[in-house]
């Protein structure tokens, strides 16, 4: 007994003692993996300097054919075509910059311009390793903030949380709540089938656009190309309810990129459908979406005259090269940066906008705005300006920096200004509008009393075919 | 600078991206509001920067896009050879153009899609009898195979440049949509062997639709 004894005790203490190892190597290994991300953070930023580096010498060579930019449109070549490949091979887990995101996206922007295709890169490294630097300190508590929070109700701390962006995890049960809040007094729960069904017994006018629009529905995320998905057919049926729920508005160009973020986070078709009446009818202002489009465009001036008040040296520098911006930011609103953002920022963007409404786009416009101003500032020349505004927003990837500036740098904020600028701009943006139709009609008067004396020999049975 | 305006669908960012980029994107994103490409090109020895405002087609958008023609010295208003609606809406795009615009604003008609032969649904001669009568120029295109599309922006841009010597532009005014930089002064005559010769190199190739 005695020596069973001893034994035990002394297999009580190895047991005391792996345990203790194990414990040591789980804390090292968590240690090594926190550096190697850091590291890996570290390379990517290197990396992209790299290509900026090479992106600079590009630009600033030119054309000229030496040697020189020989060597360096090689090196390009083989910058571009790195792969995480070589890292992976460790068998430790490391992330390696994937081709989509986890909401399907690409991950390098798939640039139209083939001289941007290094700056696309370099996007995609400062992102990921933003991603990795941010996932340890800042996400791994807001997670914990999260799960903490049990069940969700209107509250000031979760209006900062909201702020700070719904982990993927939480994500669709929020935004669910939040769509949930804002629609019960439309919501029924045989609305969504009624409407589709009225959709099978005619087809609604709107009906050959929505089809003609969903192959042409973010091409540049892999649930709308691949053609085994069932997204497209989702949206079309989403679309199509929403048509019958609101006529006046039937359809309109960019509700289709509205209805696909929700069904890329909501998933369920029905919630999708609930979450673009949320937005089309009680966020946006009545005729945000109609065949004038008169709040948008109210919309775009606001935002003009708060970027003045905010942003005077900005405002002047694109007066003075005549840059009229509600050609760019026109987009941003009326689909709520969905062609604009990437997708972890938009995201958060749209996490704050479910519950705060229209004044976060406002901010978030401004905040873009005021993250990219110097490299404004330093462009003079109209067209490089709308050049670089074409594709600037998606070089943002801090968005802990941009929400700090969004929600922080911009107050005051008040909701008073905010519908003191839509009226008056509405009330002068209303005659202008009335007398353009006016003009018009004018117009087509004179034109018809002058009967245009076309020579009717030329008009073929081709033509009569085509006033048909 | 250049406007593209025609109906949703009808090809306008495609014809822009082959004319920018030399490239067909089989699936594009549809543009709403705006897009803009530039491009440099060489008209009679001069180096010029063509500057596209390529717009949102869907009806609601025309409110919008009548304040890009205030700027524009040329269109290209575009159909689809395939959806005969696209070509009724013709007259009614031009309307809008030639309200909102500079009354020397040279208008391209373009019949895109012209390699879907097959699902032909407008004939070439009722896109050249509607240009005749509203006083176009007409070509038919291929954003897909890249057929007449440099052509199609070229031969506006002539005959801006063209109207320019004729002194109908006013230069000075940029909101003509015309800008002299610092180091291209616009002659004033053009001889004729010059456009013979440009006229000719389009000749080769506007064979393909």
């Amino acid at each position: 007994i005695e020596a069973y004894r001893t034994q035990n005790r002394f297999l009580n203490s190895e047991i005391h003692q792996v345990t203790k190892i194990w414990r040591r190597v789980a804390e090292k290994e968590r240690a090594l993996l926190m550096k190697c991300a850091y590291l890996q953070a570290k390379n990517c930023q290197v990396e992209s300097k790299y290509l900026a580096g090479l992106r600079r010498l590009q630009e600033t060579m030119g054309s000229e054919a030496n040697d020189c930019s020989e060597l360096l449109r090689q090196l390009i070549q083989e910058a571009l075509q790195w792969e995480a490949r070589e890292a992976s091979a460790e068998g430790v887990e490391l992330s390696p910059i994937s081709e989509y995101d986890e909401y399907g996206f690409l991950t390098v922007p798939n640039y139209e311009m083939e001289d941007l295709k290094l700056l696309a890169k370099i996007q995609a490294l400062e992102v990921h390793s933003h991603h990795l630097l941010a996932h340890e300190a800042v996400e791994r508590p807001l997670r914990e903030r999260w799960a903490a929070l049990g069940d969700l109700t209107p509250s000031v701390e979760l209006k900062q949380l909201l702020r700070a962006g719904v982990p993927r995890e939480h994500r669709p049960r929020v935004w669910r709540w939040l769509v949930h809040l804002r629609v019960q007094h439309l919501w029924s729960p045989s609305r969504y089938q009624e409407l589709l069904s009225r959709g099978q017994v005619h087809e609604h006018p709107a009906a050959r656009q929505i089809e003609l629009d969903l192959n042409r529905t973010f091409p540049n995320n892999k649930h709308f190309t691949c053609p085994a998905s069932s997204y497209p057919d989702k949206l079309r049926r989403v679309l199509l309810a929403f048509s019958w729920q609101n006529p006046t508005i039937g359809y309109c160009q960019g509700l289709n990129r509205l209805a696909a973020i929700a069904l890329l986070v909501l998933e369920e078709e029905e919630c999708a459908f609930w979450c673009l009446v949320a937005i089309v009818e009680t966020i946006m202002p009545a005729d945000y979406y109609s065949k004038t489009l008169t709040s948008s465009q109210v919309d775009q001036r606001v935002l003009q005259d708060l970027l003045s008040e905010k942003l005077p040296r900005l405002m002047a520098h694109l007066a003075q090269h005549r840059v009229d911006l509600s050609f760019i930011t026109f987009n941003w609103f009326l689909v709520v940066f969905a062609d604009s953002l990437i997708s972890n920022i938009l995201l958060r963007v749209w996490d704050a906008f479910l519950y705060e409404g229209i004044k976060v786009v406002f901010r978030y416009a401004l905040a873009i705005f005021k993250y990219n101003e110097e490299e404004i500032l330093r462009l003079h020349d109209g067209l490089e300006i709308y050049q670089y505004l074409r594709f600037f927003t998606k070089t943002i990837c801090n968005s802990q920096k941009l929400m700090n500036i969004a929600f922080n740098d911009m107050n005051p904020f008040p909701m008073k200004q905010l519908r003191q600028l839509r009226m008056a701009h509405r009330e002068r943006l209303e005659p202008e509008l009335r007398e353009l139709e006016r003009l018009k009609a004018e117009y087509l008067e004179t034109r018809n009393s002058q009967a245009p004396a076309v020579p009717e020999d030329c008009a073929s049975e081709d033509e009569v075919e085509g006033e048909a | 600078m250049y406007i593209i305006i025609g109906d949703t669908g009808v090809g306008k960012s495609c014809l822009l991206l082959q004319f920018t980029d030399k490239r067909f994107q089989p699936v594009h994103d549809l543009t709403i509001g705006v897009e803009f490409g530039a491009r440099m090109v060489n008209i009679d020895g001069k180096q010029i920067k063509l500057q596209i405002w390529d717009t949102a087609g869907q009806e609601s958008f025309r409110s919008i896009t009548r304040s890009y023609y205030r700027g524009a010295a040329g269109a290209l208003l575009v159909y689809d050879i395939t959806r005969r609606e696209t070509f009724n809406h013709l007259t009614s795009w031009l309307e809008d153009a030639r309200q909102h615009s500079s009354s020397n604003m040279v208008i391209m008609l373009i019949g895109n899609k012209s390699d879907l032969e097959s699902r032909r649904d407008v004939k070439r001669e009722e896109g050249e009898a509607f240009a005749r009568e509203h006083g176009l120029i007409f070509m038919e295109t291929s954003a897909k195979t890249a057929c007449n599309v440099e052509e199609a922006f070229i031969n506006t841009a002539k005959e801006i440049y063209r109207k320019i010597q004729q002194g109908l532009f006013d230069v000075h005014n940029e909101a003509n949509g015309i800008k002299i930089g610092p180091q291209q002064c616009i002659s004033t005559s053009v001889g004729p062997s010059a456009s013979q010769r440009s006229s000719s190199e389009i000749g080769s190739n506007s064979g393909c639709c």
